[in-house]
């Protein structure tokens, strides 16, 4: 595997007594897009913030093979990153916030590419002041796009959007991870971070409860087969006695492992003389399987 | 560094309030130029002339307000996330905002003082001379005099001001402290003399600096501030100099 561009070690952060983060270790390989996924108050915010030398902590930052502390992060050179809400000067025009944090000067085309992007052109050249949540939103996305990062560290990035602006974003983080572009990203929309995502960090009170990839997340769920029949009290007797799992009180509802299970099902259901109308497949989603993981770890 | 100066004098210049100060100075320097010439009798052309016709107050008040405001409205707008995540320090950051606070002080008094020769010769050409006698010495020497020792005092209060800024995340504050402590010292200053009379060390007090401008011009008041003008003139630098320098300790530590 290539050199992390992000590596985290031992992160602990404290507020007055209270320690809301506890070892946190992890790193983000290149060109992978990296969820960042927790509860309200989980410390994603906070991670990213001490990644970026916004607030002191203890541990080593690693980005792009140099060290990173709070005093001294030249390397931040190399990341972009929008934090909580965007910060947004009111008296600015869009174009303006882009010029004044803009390196060197062949950046013009840079920018323009950006607005096209996220098709801010409409207001981009108008103040700031009278932006709307998405506007603002979306010229913070642009600002942590500058200058050809990296790394780029998005907090919640999908909020205010709408579904056209979301789908822009999301084609815009996807052809920049194709360039080779690495992202953490934190975002409670799981159903939008499923689409994105391809490694997964899930925290929990401040620990790191699973470090994991997508696909081999969404592999350990449950699978569900769905059959609609014409006598569903015969069907569910037949299949638990030939020992399938049933859940649910109302449907016929097996729990699978595999999909080639409904093969079986079929056929003993039509062995059984019950007549089967409609077959449907049910998967449980990131946010399916997060929410089964955090409750787990809440009764520990 | 230059990088950084160029962005803070990017965020000040496209701010309208920095065009509109300049468009009012301009018209107070005229102002005050053509009422000491309709009005001799209360206005007295040179003594106003030794002040920029009574702008340096003024100037006074408006980069009080801009120093709070360079550094409290990144807290304010949240643009201090955006600003402390690039390459450079803190310490950086709060350096480059002094500098561009001090080439804009620089700026509004070099500004109005070309301003004032301008009303002078336009207005009030006949009421004076530069090179007649003023306080003590030529005009033009007491104006210069005045107009050094008054930036210098200003910067004693703008230093104080950035500390606040840093220790209070709220540019009202800020603003308030260095504005009232303006105004405290006018109204103290009588009450100051006294304890400095009776408790000698009293005179080492920071107030007792901002002194320095009138001072220059009338000797004789060395009698109440206890101190020569080249005490005055390093006293003032070395506040300025602890005041910012423990306004940087604590931007440096400061978590956003
Ligand atoms: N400035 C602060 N002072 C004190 N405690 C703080 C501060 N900032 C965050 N915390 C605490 O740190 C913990 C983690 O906060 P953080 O903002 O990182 O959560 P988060 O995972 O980003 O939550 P959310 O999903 O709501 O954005 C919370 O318990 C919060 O109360
Ligand atoms: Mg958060």
């Amino acid at each position: 595997m290539a050199e992390a561009v992000l590596t985290v070690k031992n992160l602990n952060k404290s507020f007055g007594r209270k320690q809301v983060l506890h070892k946190i270790s992890f790193s983000c390989a290149p060109g992978r897009i990296v969820g960042l996924v927790g509860a309200n108050g989980a410390g994603k915010t906070t991670i990213m913030k001490a990644v970026l030398s916004l607030t002191s902590s203890t541990g080593e930052v690693t980005i792009d093979g140099q060290k990173s502390t709070f005093d001294h992060h030249p390397v931040l050179d190399e990341v972009g990153a929008l934090i909580e809400y965007p910060g947004i000067y009111p008296y600015l025009s869009g174009r303006d916030h882009l010029k004044l944090f803009a390196m060197g000067n062949k950046n013009t085309q840079d920018i323009q590419a950006l607005v096209d992007a996220l098709n801010m052109d409409k207001y981009i050249d108008t103040k700031a002041r009278n932006y709307s949540l998405g506007m603002k939103q979306k010229l913070g996305i642009a600002m942590a796009f500058l200058n050809n990062p990296k790394l780029v560290i998005l907090d919640e990035p999908m909020n205010g959007l709408d579904p056209q602006a979301t789908k822009e974003l999301r084609d815009l983080i996807i052809a920049k991870r194709d360039e080779g572009v690495t992202f953490l990203i934190s975002s409670h929309i799981l159903s939008e971070l499923q689409k994105l995502a391809e490694d997964l960090i899930i925290i929990d009170h401040g620990k790191i409860v699973q470090e994991t990839t997508m696909d081999a997340l969404l592999e350990s769920n449950n699978h569900f087969v769905v059959v609609s029949t014409t006598d569903d009290v015969k069907a569910k007797q037949v299949l638990s006695e030939t020992g399938y799992k049933l859940v649910g009180d109302v449907e016929v509802k097996i729990q699978t492992k595999t999909d080639d299970a409904v093969a079986d099902v079929l056929k003993t259901l039509s062995d059984n003389q019950v007549t089967v109308t409609d077959v449907q497949h049910q998967d449980e989603d990131l946010e399916g399987s997060v929410l089964k993981l955090l409750d787990s770890e809440d009764q520990k | 560094m230059w990088t950084l100066y160029k962005q803070e004098s990017f965020k000040l210049l496209k701010k309208k309030s920095t065009l509109w100060i300049s468009i009012v100075l301009a018209l107070i320097v005229f102002g005050f130029a053509l009422t000491s010439r309709l009005q001799p009798k209360y206005f007295s052309a040179s003594v106003l002339f030794t002040t920029n016709f009574g702008s340096t107050t003024f100037i006074m008040f408006f980069l009080i307000a801009a120093a709070a405001s360079i550094v409290t409205m990144e807290f304010q707008y949240g643009t201090i996330k955006t600003v402390v995540s690039q390459r450079y320090s803190r310490s950086m950051i709060l350096v480059s905002k002094w500098l561009v606070i001090l080439t804009y002080s620089l700026y509004l008094y070099v500004m109005t003082a070309v301003l004032a020769l301008i009303a002078k010769f336009v207005f009030v050409n006949d009421k004076f001379s530069l090179t007649g006698t003023g306080y003590n010495n030529d005009i033009w020497q007491d104006w210069l005099a005045n107009l050094g020792a008054g930036l210098l005092t200003l910067w004693l209060l703008i230093s104080l001001v950035f500390l606040l800024a840093t220790l209070f995340k709220s540019s009202a504050v800020a603003i308030s402290v260095g504005i009232l402590g303006y105004f405290v010292l006018n109204i103290v200053s009588s009450v100051m003399f006294i304890l400095i009379h009776s408790h000698e060390w009293l005179k080492w007090n920071p107030i007792n600096f901002l002194n320095y401008g009138s001072q220059v011009l009338e000797p004789s008041l060395s009698k109440l501030t206890r101190l020569s003008d080249v005490q005055l003139f390093w006293g003032n630098v070395g506040y300025i100099a602890l005041f910012l320098l423990i306004g940087l300790l604590l931007f440096r530590k400061r978590n956003v």
